[in-house]
């Protein structure tokens, strides 16, 4: 079987993200394509480019928190319900960072990042008695806790909230307005990818995908489980404390309130339905999903689906338990599958399909 | 206390569960670089004194002695470190993962790269990358599955699995290599590769602890047997002795009687 344009002559090329010359030059056309994107007109006219920009920033840290998330529940196979409150954890660090000790917002961020994956790394601790199903219970259960701890000091803001957290600035010049923002969370998405596939393809990632898929063999492998599990919800929190807190520089706000267990529910999905484990998968699953999320609140706001405004979000709600069933009993290895699939019969062709 | 050339010793190995007694003081040794062979009936407590071997069970009472050293009652994965590496009997052990990760994966007790460098893949991470896919890639030529190096298990045959399986074993570079039933279920062609491949181990100077139901196998690589019934040891020897063993031939009462005999 011939294997159409792939000549590489040594194993370094073979394990390179970027190995071959095609890739490279994708790789450039995306990024002129993210760099012209915020310049694309939107359709619906007054909400205009506003709308569609801050879609797209909130679709980035939601990339962002999401790719922990796939590496909890995705590699390593940990059902992780608590995602949303690991998010909220790093968006209160940065809160309280700069509101009440002052810091520089690019100061407090990896302070957010790292607690949170140290917060998480104690949220690991029971998952490494407990299976499965536990699991998600014990981490649902973290979030309903850290809420409400949250809401009991002063500090945090109470049952407020904290108010005017600063956005970043260098040297005078302040990150403000959906553009700049734009600019500003790009590179942490793609920094944020590349990590993400590296882990997968390295020692670690391997070491999550095996416990997954067997945990009693990969012991065998000499892989100590439990530390193996901790080392993934710490990685998972690291990724979600960096999105907390872009996010709440980002909306200068911050409340307890915004953190819900449906939100968790729908980080799930998005893995699920782009590719639980893959990098690619969780990008394009988030994508997706909110998407269709936005495209339906638009139609809804716009008074394209009739009925009150609350129409539009049920209908939200039935294609996306109907797309996790479809994806569950028909694609279980999500979106991303569909296009491995093209690529293989790509290659093969015209050997099989 | 310990012979010379044994690398594997059990002494007085007793492990129960509840009322059961799975191992019943079973004693073994193990020397460097032999091929060893438990057979015993279904139950008879083969695949426990190995879980027990490789830390998956912990013995109540008695000693594993590995290079001197007691091993019984330590963790799997600790074992696995030390070099002793084991297959499953069902070798569906990693569905989703191509025989490449597998083997690569099989590379994680002689890879150290921390989280920082596996995040940036630079440094030892990048160097341990290319060095495993190296042994990787030399586990799968020993094998025969280059054609499998990129399919996920799930989508391979029965035998295939088993291949990939011994072949992840053996990229460990273990010094003993324990082999649950590496020949169940496997046509005769299929059987002969699994025998050729135990015989290259052996060549490798690797110590081998090989639980089989085939007899003929059994006897045909063996330099030592060990027969387990009732949790028991019955019956210790050279295969030649086994053969003509009047409790053995008990034991397999039935079915293979026949088959012992005409050996």
């Amino acid at each position: 079987m011939t294997v159409r344009g792939r000549k590489k002559t040594d194993y370094a090329r073979d394990l390179a993200l970027l190995g071959t010359r095609q890739r490279w030059i994708a790789l450039a056309i995306f990024l002129v394509v993210l760099a012209l994107l915020p310049f694309i007109p939107d359709w619906s006219g007054d909400i205009a480019l506003r709308g569609w920009l801050r879609w797209t920033n909130e679709t980035i840290i939601i990339i962002i928190a999401v790719l922990g998330l796939n590496v909890i529940t995705g590699m390593a196979g940990q059902v992780n319900l608590g995602h949303t409150a690991f998010i909220m954890v790093g968006g209160f660090t940065m809160a309280v960072l700069t509101t009440a000790a002052g810091w520089p917002m690019l100061a407090a961020l990896p302070i957010a990042a790292l607690l949170t994956g140290i917060i998480a790394l104690f949220v690991a601790l029971p998952a490494i008695r407990l299976k499965g199903f536990y699991v998600a219970i014990a981490t649902l259960a973290f979030l309903y806790i850290s809420q409400f701890i949250i809401t009991q000091f002063d500090i945090t803001g109470a049952t407020d909230g904290l108010y005017q957290i600063p956005s970043p600035s260098f040297w005078g010049f302040k990150i403000k307005g959906y553009l700049r923002w734009y600019f500003f969370l790009m590179p942490f998405l793609i920094l944020c990818i590349m990590i993400s596939a590296n882990i997968s393809r390295s020692r670690i990632g391997r070491a999550f995908i095996a416990i997954r898929d067997n945990h009693i063999a990969a012991q065998s492998l000499g892989i100590n489980v439990s530390w193996i599990k901790i080392k993934a919800f710490f990685i998972g929190g690291l990724f979600a404390g960096l999105a907390g807190g872009l996010l709440s520089s980002r909306n200068s706000v911050i409340t307890t309130s915004e953190f819900t267990f449906e939100n968790s529910i729908w980080y799930l999905g998005m893995i699920i339905i782009g590719g639980a484990g893959r990098t690619a998968g969780a990008v394009v699953g988030v994508i997706s999903l909110s998407l269709i999320r936005q495209i339906l609140s638009v139609l809804g706001s716009s008074g394209v689906i009739p009925g009150s405004s609350t129409t539009s979000i049920y209908i939200t709600y039935t294609i996306y338990g109907l797309a996790i069933i479809l994806f569950v009993s028909f694609k279980p290895l999500g979106l991303i599958s569909i296009w491995h699939k093209i690529k293989l019969n790509y290659r093969r062709w015209p050997f099989g399909v | 206390m310990i012979e010379e050339n044994d690398i594997l010793v059990g002494k007085d190995i007793h492990l129960g569960f509840g009322g059961i007694k799975a191992l019943d003081g079973v004693d073994f040794s193990v020397k460097q670089g032999q091929i060893v062979s438990i057979i015993g009936p279904n139950g008879a407590g083969k695949t426990c004194l190995i879980n027990s071997i490789t830390g998956y069970y912990h013995p109540q009472h008695g000693r594993i002695l590995y290079h001197d050293k007691d091993i019984l009652g330590q963790k799997a994965h600790r074992i696995a470190s030390l070099g002793i590496s084991r297959t499953f009997q069902d070798p569906t052990t990693y569905p989703s993962m191509t025989a490449l990760d597998i083997l690569m994966a099989g590379r994680y007790i002689h890879t150290s790269a921390s989280i920082l460098h596996a995040m940036l893949f630079f440094g030892k991470s990048r160097r341990e990358e290319v060095e495993s896919r190296r042994m990787a890639e030399e586990a799968i030529s020993f094998a025969h599955i280059e054609d499998l190096r990129k399919i996920p298990l799930a989508a391979m045959s029965y035998g295939q699995r088993k291949q990939v399986e011994i072949a992840r074993a053996l990229v460990m570079q273990p010094e003993v290599i324990i082999l649950d039933e590496p020949m169940s279920g496997l046509d005769d062609s299929m059987k002969e590769i699994v025998t050729d491949l135990i015989f290259d181990m052996h060549d490798r100077g690797m110590t081998i602890l090989l639980i089989e139901h085939d007899i003929q196998a059994v006897m045909e690589l063996s330099h030592s047997v060990i027969v387990l019934d009732y949790g028991k040891k019955i019956a210790e020897g050279t295969p030649e002795q086994i053969a003509g063993n009047e409790l053995v031939t008990q034991a397999y009462l039935g079915g293979w009687t026949s088959n012992l005999s005409s050996l």
